[in-house]
């Protein structure tokens, strides 16, 4: 219903709305613009004279399509590795009977409040020592299973009542058969959540293969856009349309995927 | 179809994993039969990375039974990370770039092997071609009188201004500063505000936070960086505050500014900035980017002449099999041989460890090319370096950080400051002090 | 029950618990394994190490306690503490109020919600390293935006990320007044730093309670109304209790994650990071800095991570008893 009051409502939220976009136009904006627009103050809201030589020299000064191409193969292989061993404990906590069922998963769920700095320079020492350090193996593996993703996914199949289970067991099915033939497909929006939350986690990922990465051919995006901008320290054209661009793909599945994934975001928060 | 569909994903995953494995690799390439590898990891990328591979190549092709395996992490900080991690779990490369104040913490955790017993060992030095490195590099990489590391890439820094600049404010572009007077009264006369808004827009100097300015000032006024015990430091003397009162007045007085980071240098190409200082390798990277005639010079001269040197040594790891430590051996030998060491020079700027380097074709040729160069590299012959005790590099920092930064900032109490930086880093020395004693090491 | 059934339930209840145990182990292995080799291990280790001295990578000796006793005299680690904590405080109000102020917004069924939702949320998914950039841009002494938008309501240029001045000082100076020096504030660079958390994180938090307010009965609001409530009454007395689970979720996660601040702090603040003059140095840019940078001291950077991970479970208890008391579960 309109009433008047609602247009101080709708003005705030513009303006709210307008202040998270405000970077990212900015950000485009810049992208378009010559060095010499870029020198320009007071700034230029628009490029006057646009031009996509930024864009060019960026793509090509560093290898940018290499640092797509090995996130793409992490975020694939997370995607896939955390769904299915999920899946997998997930089940056991949610269906199983055995003894130390319910400490275990109290003491697994207790690693998640250690904050990353804690396992970080240990982690850099072990991954060290397995002859992992600058290769796929360190980017991938330890990612490979998430805490709150069997958290999550244990919630969703515990929900699912257990008369199913005993019945399809005595049916002769086997305990394998129905985890993936009727828990999975029954909680098809629990392990989507799961699957984005590891796809936005493994594109943005930064610390991570920070450290663990020095060759050029191994790089993420992220830590690819970094080390850019570090060394083009003043070429604010030139980072911007690299931000651009690295930034780009998600946003397009942002926007064709907004509902699922803010709904995701939300429900997990809730039930955390 | 959902067997179809989990069993066509299981094969995606497996395809991606095996294309993972063959593109990510294991970081050590299959050794060739009767051929010696080196892993050699340094930080140097960009146009000086380049230089160092051609040179590499040109080892691998002309010596059959080594290779030489060149790992760039790109930046020095991710380079001491790897060593690190490498050390840490028992991997180290075969030889790596090391600045003096990690190689004392290597020495310490016996993690390196004295380059000494290469240098006196069957396929060793002669104690002339020792006497032709420069003998600021030999100290430079001496610890009670072992030879712990090689130079390998080392700079001085110069003095880079704008000969049009110069012409244009009435400055002889042949008669670069020559000393602190001159440095900042030719600063000032530079600045000028040509829109009248009360802002210059063309400025005498710039630069950023740098220890190493600040360094060579303190040599220049008579100081030192530590006392005689070699135990405390000294920068905090009346040189120290001479220093870095001119430090400030030079940088942010009436006639320069501060930048972070290189960002200074950008300004001093286009144009705007009468002279900068820098690393004589600047010239590598500033090469194509302005267009103006380009003065280079020797810094300016306080009391005494004086500077200090950059850049970094190699170090030859512990725990790898000796037939490698000799290959690395080898490799270095080479490259700091006359014929190698020129060519590195003349490549990138950064200066000939011997002597005898200076007197080849290629590099007169380049002082001839690059009028001024020569004067910028006779700094050797005066030059210093840094301290080399175990702490330093945290007592670098809190100068950098408590004094030097604070001061540029606005902090009007020099003395002030410096003494808080030598308090800290006198503590961080101490400590090291007693834990090596501690240790027993 | 059937014979089949009886047959099934008997044979599940003869199923040695050994045999259990070892189906469960094997379907939790795949996650378990890697659970236990990159998190588990690693805090293992680093109690471990916390108590030797390293040089470099390397164990060079012994220490006992007594790099815990020199944390405690370590005026850079209280900096970092102190810096830190400025950052926490600055966060989590701010962030807890814009935010449940926005989701009320929302809430108020207006035209296009979903399209406001999915704009406050792009920040969230938004690489960090991106953000970073683009706000290092936006807060540029001399060709920023910032700059430009409040010199259009008459302020001065501020240097944002490279003045260490305290923002209390800064108000005060402009006031012709002093402060002593341990009222300055946290400097005007990690409120810049703050400024650009805020912007990245609310829309999550938005949409948490945004859900959180939806799942409210309108029935409650429509007889409040009818009591002849208003608005600020129906906010105290029917959502803020009604939310309280949200809230406590939100207080919560929005400290423990701001405590552990570290990407914006390494990309934004330069050369070298935590500047200026130290001022935006946090805790985990603190124990990356002695980590991995000054001399591989990774002993004394484990007891640092340690002390952190036991403020921040400190913290999370004492939030949990204080706000407990005043959640209403349904």
């Amino acid at each position: 219903m309109y009433r008047l009051r609602n247009i101080p409502v709708h003005v705030l939220v513009i303006i709210g709305a307008a202040s998270m976009i405000l970077p990212f136009f900015w950000m485009v904006s810049t992208s378009f613009k010559t060095p010499q627009e870029i020198f320009l103050f007071p700034p230029t809201w628009v490029a006057q004279n646009p031009t996509v030589s930024n864009y060019v020299q960026a793509w090509s000064e560093v290898p940018f399509p290499r640092y797509f191409l090995n996130t793409v193969i992490i975020a694939a292989c997370m995607v896939a590795g955390v769904i299915v061993t999920s899946c997998l404990a997930a089940y056991a906590f949610a269906k199983f009977d055995f003894p130390g069922r319910e400490t275990l998963f109290i003491t697994m769920l207790s690693m998640m409040i250690v904050p990353q700095a804690v396992y970080l320079v240990p982690s850099f020492i072990i991954v060290s020592a397995l002859g992992w350090m600058d290769t796929y193996m360190a980017l991938i593996v330890p990612w490979l299973a998430q805490i709150f993703s069997i958290f999550l996914l244990r919630q969703q199949f515990r929900s699912i009542p257990n008369d199913y289970y005993d019945a399809a067991l005595i049916d002769g099915c086997s305990r394998l058969g129905f985890l993936w033939r009727i828990l999975v497909p029954l909680s098809k929006p629990t392990i989507v959540t799961i699957g984005l939350f590891a796809l936005l986690g493994s594109w943005n990922s930064f610390i991570w293969p920070l450290i663990m990465t020095n060759s050029d051919t191994l790089r993420p995006i992220q830590v690819g856009l970094s080390y850019f901008a570090q060394e083009q320290g003043t070429e604010h054209g030139l980072m911007m349309a690299a931000a651009t661009f690295c930034v780009a793909p998600v946003v397009i599945i942002y926007f064709f995927a907004q509902k699922q994934v803010i709904e995701s975001y939300a429900k997990s928060g809730i039930k955390g | 179809m959902r067997k179809a569909v989990s069993r066509a994903s299981a094969v995606i995953l497996a395809a991606l994993l095996i294309l993972a494995a063959l593109l990510g690799g294991c970081g050590r390439r299959a050794g060739r039969d009767g051929v010696v590898e080196v892993t050699f990891w340094h930080g140097m990328g960009g146009p000086l990375g380049r230089v160092l591979n051609q040179l590499i190549d040109e080892f691998n092709e002309t010596h059959e039974g080594i290779y030489v395996n060149s790992v760039s992490m790109g930046r020095y900080t991710a380079l001491s990370q790897k060593i690190m991690a490498a050390v840490a779990a028992g991997k180290p490369p075969t030889m790596a770039q090391a600045y003096e104040n990690w190689t004392i913490e290597l020495i310490l955790s016996r993690s390196i092997m004295p380059i000494q017993d290469f240098v006196d060992g069957p396929h060793g030095l002669s104690q002339e071609s020792l006497d032709d490195i420069l003998p600021v590099f030999i100290e430079n990489n001496q610890w009670d009188g072992v030879i712990w590391s090689f130079p390998f890439n080392k700079s001085v820094r110069a003095l880079y201004y704008n000969r049009d600049l110069f012409a244009a404010s009435g400055l002889d572009p042949d008669h670069p500063p020559a000393d602190w007077d001159e440095y900042i009264g030719f600063s000032r006369q530079i600045t000028r505000d040509e829109d009248g808004d009360g802002y210059p827009e063309i400025w005498g100097t710039s630069g950023q936070v740098t220890v190493w300015m600040f360094g060579n000032l303190l040599i220049q006024d008579g100081g030192e960086w530590l006392d005689e015990s070699g135990e405390q430091v000294a920068f905090n003397s009346r040189h120290g505050v001479n220093a870095l009162t001119f430090q400030r007045d030079l940088l942010v007085g009436d006639a320069g500014f501060i930048t972070q980071g290189f960002e200074y240098q950008n300004d001093f190409l286009a144009g705007k900035v009468g002279m900068v200082e820098g690393s004589t390798v600047s010239v590598a990277f500033m090469e194509g980017k302005f267009d103006f005639e380009l003065g280079i010079a020797a810094l300016p001269q306080g009391k005494r002449p004086g500077g200090t040197i950059a850049g970094t040594n190699v170090v030859i790891f512990d725990g790898i099999p000796e037939e490698e430590q000799l290959a690395a051996w080898e490799f270095i030998k080479w490259f700091t041989d006359t014929e190698q060491t020129a060519k590195w020079s003349d490549g990138t700027f950064y200066v000939p460890v011997r002597a005898s380097a200076m007197e080849t074709d290629l590099l007169k040729q380049k002082f001839i090319d690059y009028p001024g160069l020569q004067d910028a590299y006779r700094q050797l012959d005066y030059a210093s370096f840094e301290p080399k005790v175990a702490g330093w590099y945290a007592g670098r920092r809190y100068l950098a950080e408590r004094a030097i930064e604070s001061v540029l900032r606005g902090d009007a109490d020099v003395q002030g400051a410096l003494d808080k930086a030598a308090k800290k880093a006198d503590a961080e020395i101490a400590r090291l002090k007693r834990l090596q004693h501690k240790l027993g090491l | 029950m059937q014979k089949g059934e009886r047959k099934a339930a008997a044979a599940s209840w003869r199923e040695s618990k050994w045999k259990k145990l070892a189906r469960g182990l094997a379907y939790i292995a795949p996650a378990g394994i890697i659970i236990i080799v990159f998190r588990v291990l690693p805090i293992i280790a680093a109690f471990a190490v916390s108590f030797y001295y390293v040089m470099m990578g390397k164990i060079v000796g012994f220490a006992g306690l007594s790099q815990y006793a020199m944390l405690f005299r370590d005026s850079e680690f209280w900096n970092a503490l102190l810096n830190t904590s400025y950052f926490v405080i600055g966060t989590v109000p701010l962030s807890l109020f814009i935010s449940l102020f926005i989701a009320n917004l929302l809430n108020q069924k207006i035209k296009g919600l979903g399209v406001y939702r999915t704009l406050y949320f792009l920040p969230v998914v938004t690489s960090l390293v991106a953000v970073a950039m683009v706000w290092k841009w936006i807060y540029h002494p001399r060709l920023g935006l910032l700059n430009y938008l409040i010199s259009l309501v008459g302020m001065s240029p501020k240097m944002w990320l490279e003045e260490p001045q305290g923002i209390f000082s800064m108000m005060a100076g402009s006031a012709g007044l002093t402060l002593p020096v341990w009222a300055a504030g946290p400097s005007l660079a990690l409120v810049a730093l703050i400024i650009t958390n805020l912007w990245r994180g609310l829309g999550y938090n938005i949409i948490i309670f945004l859900a959180g307010l939806q799942n409210i009965p309108g029935e409650y609001y429509e007889a409040a109304k009818i009591d002849g409530a208003n608005r600020w009454h129906m906010f105290w007395k029917i959502t803020w209790p009604l939310i309280s689970p949200v809230t406590f979720y939100v207080v919560i996660m929005t400290t423990i994650v701001s405590f552990q601040v570290f990407t914006l702090v390494y990309l934004m603040t330069g050369s070298p990071p935590g500047g200026p003059l130290g001022k935006t140095k946090v805790l985990v840019y603190y124990i990356f800095e002695k980590g991995f940078e000054s001399g591989g001291d990774m002993g004394y950077a484990s007891c640092v991570a340690l002390v952190l991970f036991g403020i921040v479970l400190a913290l999370t208890l004492v939030q949990r008893k204080i706000i407990e008391k005043r959640v209403h579960y349904n």
